[in-house]
């Protein structure tokens, strides 16, 4: 099948002065339609810029230096700024973390519902509202024409994340990005919004690029998942191969920081030490070294290239990690 | 929670009883500015008895060197300032919206364009400039509405520019971006409404300046042109130390008009932004 979003080799710079600092190098991912797949990582690593070029929504430093981003088979970086328009919202469409400032504070929530429908799909008035109505009836808000008019700080941040939703699906898109939708919710209400997302891709067929750093959002989520680490890929994999057997030391560190429900209480949480450094893009050979507990002193190089079929690692010992 | 709107903005306004004053004192004046044909008793260029007289019953606040009927005369003169105030205040929030809307938004060159030529204007010797202005173009009323529009807007477009700088940042913009709607409909109809209300404060500050500047302007003889009142060039008389120390029904009507006209329109404005911050909503 043709996937909906291919992302190949992927290079985002971002200038600093004069100068140009790389930020992703080759990033590679697809997403075939309907599926799920999670883009995993700790801040700073690269996620969050991939997603926004994917719409071309780089802030005015950031730039795409190579690559290519194919979406339903068509090159977007080759596309102009009217052309996107008309992809942005119809074919793909992004919601963001921060649910207080994703709403406009001097609308009502059915003010600004309404507006994106009425644009994309030439309705008129009372069907755009009827529309909108049934939206947030939806995304599980219980007063929906209550809700309709009331205005953003009206609301409670489960609820406008629910409305952010709603406005994103309002035009049935075949791919949403939702950039760490439910980090600013408490975690009851991010239950509630993974199952309503989930549902949503069960219902419509839309494909889901979900970026979290999350890795219990990820097992509830995820069909597929790609770390990335120091803006580059690290691992792909289908979520079941990743979570049982992880074959890249940072995956396996990611995992074993997250405290299970029956862990042995002596059992001393395991941190990764230190931070993605600041600036990566002068780094040679392996990225993750420094930090790696497996790491060689010779300081490999190691290639992102298939383990087996479908499970694609940039490790050198990644075989011996899987097993110890 | 009450509703949000209109509504909770007119109470916190009325929170601020001073404000609440000088707004009931400001429209009387305005009533009586945009009334002065049906209230005043004389016409203000006529002559009507004797000169530089008292305040009598026939002439309440008596007349000025010419003999025509100072309060009379009040009136017209309200409705140039107010007209002056008015219209610089409208063609400057005008310009110095649309540039700052501009020059926030797009950034870049355009920005760095738009943001030297308005520091050269604020930068410029104010009264200089206007004065200049007011000597190439003939004096008048219009001419000093044109002249006070093009030159009071660098704070306004400083003003927007600043808020479209943190509201282009927003998620409801990328969001907006991320939903295909066109430029046009995000810089008119999603980050100019968020503006509004700082717009308006700030207008009503040039409103303020302008009418002041209007009455230098006028003292100075480079604004309204007599025998046209305007409340500038009825202070004219208060030149001769004379008139200043024996007459002051000649100077003095029109000097507290002013003041009371100034500091109502500035009272209103403060308890504006009051009423309109946001930040006050969830109280």
């Amino acid at each position: 099948m043709e996937p909906i979003l291919e992302v190949r080799d992927l290079d985002i710079a971002f200038e600093s002065g004069k100068t140009l600092i790389p930020r992703t190098d080759k990033v590679s991912f697809s997403i075939q339609p309907g599926e799920i797949v999670c883009l995993v990582g700790e801040s700073g690593c690269g996620k969050s810029i991939t997603a926004l070029s994917v719409l071309g929504l780089l802030s005015r430093q950031g730039r795409v230096t190579g690559g290519s981003i194919r979406l339903m088979g068509r090159e977007l970086l080759d596309m102009t700024e009217k052309q996107l328009d008309e992809i942005r919202g119809r074919d793909a469409t992004m919601i963001f973390q921060d649910i207080m400032y994703s709403l406009n504070p001097v609308f009502t929530i059915g003010n600004q519902l309404t507006e994106g429908i009425r644009r994309h799909m030439r309705l008129d008035k009372a069907a755009a509202r009827e529309r909108a109505v049934a939206l947030l009836k939806r995304t599980g808000i219980p007063d929906a024409q209550g809700v309709m008019r009331k205005y953003p700080h009206q609301l409670s941040g489960g609820m406008r994340q629910r409305a952010m939703i709603a406005m994103a699906l309002s035009c049935r898109p075949k791919l949403l990005i939702a950039d760490e939708p439910t980090t600013a919710l408490d975690v009851t209400i991010q239950l509630q919004i993974m199952e309503l997302l989930r549902s949503l891709r069960d219902e419509t067929g839309m494909a889901v690029l979900l970026i979290t750093h999350d890795i219990g959002v990820v097992a509830e989520m995820a069909d597929r998942v790609v770390v990335m680490y120091a803006g580059q890929c690290v691992e792909e994999a289908d979520v079941r191969t990743l979570l049982a057997s992880p074959a890249h030391p940072y995956t396996r560190a990611l995992m074993q920081s997250v405290p299970g429900i029956d862990d042995d209480r002596s059992r001393r949480l395991y941190t990764i030490p230190g931070s993605v450094p600041e600036d990566y893009s002068h780094m040679e050979g392996c990225r993750f070294a420094p930090r790696c507990p497996h790491a060689q002193s010779c300081g490999c190089r190691p290639e992102y290239k298939p383990l087996r079929e479908g499970h694609l690692v940039r490790c050198e010992r990644a075989g011996e990690v899987q097993h110890g | 929670m009450q509703s949000s709107g209109f509504m909770p903005v007119v109470r916190r306004f009325c929170r601020h009883r001073l404000a609440v004053v000088s707004l009931f004192v400001l429209l009387i004046l305005i009533f009586m500015a945009v009334a002065a044909p049906l209230i005043a008793p004389f016409a203000p260029t006529k002559p009507t008895g004797a000169f530089s007289k008292g305040p009598t019953l026939k002439n309440i606040l008596g007349t000025d060197q010419v003999g025509r009927d100072v309060f009379s005369r009040l009136l017209y003169a309200m409705r140039s300032s107010l007209l002056v105030g008015f219209m610089a205040t409208v063609i400057s929030s005008a310009i110095g919206v649309v540039l700052g809307l501009v020059s926030g938004y797009f950034g870049g060159w355009i920005d760095k364009v738009i943001m030297s030529f308005t520091d050269m204007v604020m930068s410029f010797p104010y009264i200089l400039l206007v004065l200049v202005a007011a000597a190439i173009f003939e004096p008048g009323l219009w001419s000093i509405i044109l002249i006070l529009g093009f030159v009071d807007w660098p704070g306004m477009a400083r003003l927007v520019r600043g808020n479209v700088l943190s509201l282009r940042e927003t998620n409801f913009v990328k969001s907006d971006r991320a939903a295909g709607m066109p430029r046009r409909y995000i810089l008119f109809s999603e980050i100019l409404p968020n503006t509004i209300a700082p717009v308006l404060v700030n207008a009503t500050s040039i409103f303020a300046i302008s009418i002041l500047d209007e009455a230098a302007l006028s003292y100075l003889g480079m604004g309204v042109q007599p025998p046209t009142p305007s409340l500038g060039n009825m202070l004219g008389g208060a030149e001769s130390l004379t008139i200043l120390t024996t007459k002051p029904w000649l100077w003095l009507p029109a000097g507290v008009t002013i003041i009371v006209l100034v500091t109502c329109i500035n009272l209103v404005g403060d308890a504006l932004r009051d009423a309109l911050d946001p930040r006050n909503t969830l109280r």
